[in-house]
């Protein structure tokens, strides 16, 4: 193996780095959707609407991503 | 959208729902092109470099199991089975899960052993190798044609896309990332697709027991559908009495022993992530984290399945499953139709791709396995005894786009099955049963033999798929090869798995006593007897020992067990 592969390769983010970003994208669109539902509930009406389960169930979903994320962020795996 | 469009969709996605659902895919091939660097040998390609901790190599080994047919399926058995379906969960998952990591770990751990082809070469000769591999890649085949077109299924009762667009869609995407990185790319996109599996049913549940009352109303409601449907063993002493139609004895034996021994022990698509810890403790801690996620899972998709059950049987709800164009229920419709009924626009979003992803993760699984056991053990071992490195790697990705291209003709022939569980559990009775009893024989006995070996695993295979067939083609009934009457498919399976066991090793030994058997020297390290067992170099408190996490998992067993007995 070269040097350059050697640069190229070294650092692989670890895959909780990856696991955040993707957990994190979702949960921001999900919570954000909820807050959209809640001020304008849509015309097709599901069970359980009123708990706003989208609201609060996005914001674990995006904390939990955030938290992976800041966690990893900075590291790498050989 | 008028290419795809098949039918009037159940679940019209909104723009957001589509966005949740196209980010996901351009992440996954987008991880694909980042790691391909990250697998240029064949080490890497096919075991991810060895590097992985004992929690990424749990993960990953779970959500190997995690497909949709594990989640969506078994939800549906829940609805169909009532609490029985978390036998399937239980002893047919957790003791053999712990027996892999407490003691079959070391001997396939220590001897760098890049498949369970490759144990069966080294125990016994070329021949039981290349049996085992062939039998092991036609599984992948047809696991991964059911697993498309479940995949397709979906999409096309739920989302109106045709059937045939969807089979191809996925096995191209899946075709990309993993011919790309193999079990590297396998795995960070099972990972991935892990917490999207819990982040989209987690609170499906939840909202279930909500909607009925409480869990305690969920359960009162159980015991009144039927007899047998809220008990795990108490119903098991007379077939009759229970939905499953199943003495505890074809429980135990065919599902716990048969079946689960054979899938969690000897299943290379599994044991692959555990060969991919960077440590043995890492490697034995792999299926032992895995046990506690199994029966985690286990109560997240049989409570989402009873709800479903409770709903159906409650004419107020509003909720039914859907019909079979045959007729009869579909009972693998609960779980996408629990998510229909609870998941406002956004969170249905997630739901969608969390199937989306179960069934490509478990595609991806499929295809690293298949290609890694084809590379090394039908094309090394028997086509190109001199191929290098880069050779290596190069088939590997071939294979995975040929094996993918053979798993859509797969899909076909399971379009026409009945329920995928039924179908699979079927798969799994005819294959993993006769592969079990030799590659278990071998490790406890040094007296058997090569020849014992490869006529019993064949003789085996051969006969439980016999009896498969004569039942599919009906020329006997479900119990003509069990000793109750009136015993359904799943009984059938259970117990066809059962019998190819003993024939398997009843042949391996009565041909071992009469073959030359290998010298003691040559059996070091791959018969118990004659392995002094290494254990971790690396001295660890012991709480992070593997007989602890164990030992904890067994009590968790045990408990639920009796919790709901």
């Amino acid at each position: 193996m070269n040097g350059v592969e050697n640069t190229e390769r070294r650092g692989m983010r670890p895959i909780w780095f990856f696991v955040g970003c993707l957990l994190a994208v979702i949960g921001f669109i999900v919570a954000g959707t909820g807050i959209y539902n809640w001020v304008s509930p849509p015309q097709t009406r599901t069970r359980l609407l009123e708990l706003h389960t989208d609201l609060w169930w996005g914001l674990v979903i995006l904390f939990f991503g955030l938290v992976l994320f800041f966690a990893n962020r900075n590291s790498s795996v050989e | 959208m008028g290419c795809l469009a098949a039918a009037e969709p159940l679940i019209r996605l909104a723009p957001v729902d589509w966005s949740i659902l196209l980010v996901y895919l351009v992440f996954i091939v987008g991880l694909g092109f980042y790691l391909k660097k990250y697998a240029r040998t064949d080490d890497e390609f096919f075991l991810a470099g060895r590097k992985n901790s004992a929690w990424v190599a749990g993960v990953a080994f779970m959500s190997a199991n995690m497909g949709a047919m594990e989640v969506i399926g078994y939800a549906g058995s829940a609805v169909k089975y009532g609490i029985h379906c978390a036998h399937f969960y239980l002893i047919g998952a957790v003791p053999a899960m712990l027996f892999l990591g407490l003691f079959m770990m070391p001997f396939y751990y220590s001897g760098r052993i890049k498949s369970i082809p490759g144990y069966l070469k080294e125990r016994f000769d070329e021949k039981t190798r290349v049996l085992n591999a062939a039998i092991f890649s036609l599984m992948m085949i047809l696991v991964s044609g059911i697993s498309l077109h479940l995949l397709a299924m979906i999409m096309e009762v739920f989302l109106g896309w045709k059937w045939e667009v969807s089979v191809w869609v996925a096995a191209v995407l899946v075709a990309l990332y993993v011919s790309m990185a193999g079990l590297i790319s396998a795995i960070f996109t099972e990972v991935i697709q892990f917490f999207l599996i819990w982040a989209g049913i987690l609170i499906l549940p939840v909202l279930g027991f909500i909607d009925v009352g409480s869990p305690a109303d969920v359960w009162a409601r159980l015991q009144q559908v039927g007899p047998g449907y809220a008990s795990l063993w108490a119903s098991t002493a007379d077939p009759a009495a229970n939905p499953l139609h199943m003495t505890w004895m074809g429980i135990i034996f065919g599902l716990g022993l048969g079946v689960a021994f054979g899938y969690w022990t000897t299943d290379f698509l599994i044991i692959q992530r555990a060969f991919s810890a960077r440590d043995l403790r890492s490697a034995r801690l792999t299926p032992i984290i895995g046990s506690y996620f199994k029966m985690l899972l286990g109560i997240v998709v049989v409570s989402a399945g009873i709800v479903a059950l409770v709903l159906m049987k409650d004419h107020g709800s509003g909720f039914q499953l859907l019909e079979k164009a045959k007729g009869g229920v579909d009972y693998d419709s609960a779980l996408p139709l629990l998510m229909a009924r609870y998941f406002p626009r956004g969170l249905i979003g997630l739901g969608v791709t969390a199937v989306v992803a179960m069934l490509m993760a478990g595609q991806a699984g499929n295809m690293s396995a298949f290609s890694a056991v084809w590379t090394y053990d039908l094309y090394k071992s028997v086509i190109h005894k001199g191929a290098t490195n880069e050779q290596l790697v190069l088939m590997g990705r071939i294979s995975t786009v040929a094996g993918l291209g053979l798993a859509v003709a797969g899909a076909y022939v399971a379009r026409s099955m009945p329920t995928v569980i039924d179908y699979l559990q079927a798969i799994a009775s005819v294959i993993l049963a006769p592969g079990v009893a030799v590659i278990l024989l071998g490790m406890i006995w040094k007296r058997m033999t090569p020849h014992g070996a490869f006529w019993g695993m064949l003789i085996g295979f051969s006969s439980a798929f016999m009896m498969f067939l004569m039942q599919k083609l009906e020329w006997v009934g479900t119990s003509f090869f069990t000793p109750i009457h009136g015993a359904g498919f799943m009984a059938a399976n259970f117990w066809r798995a059962i019998w190819s066991w003993l024939i398997a090793a009843g042949l391996a030994v009565g041909i071992s006593l009469f073959t030359k058997p290998r010298k003691d020297e040559e059996l070091v390290g791959l018969v118990w007897s004659l392995t002094r067992i290494v254990h971790e170099k690396e001295k660890v408190a012991w709480y992070r020992t593997p007989g602890f996490w164990a030992a904890v998992s067994a009590a968790l067993f045990v408990f639920f067990n009796l919790y709901f007995w």
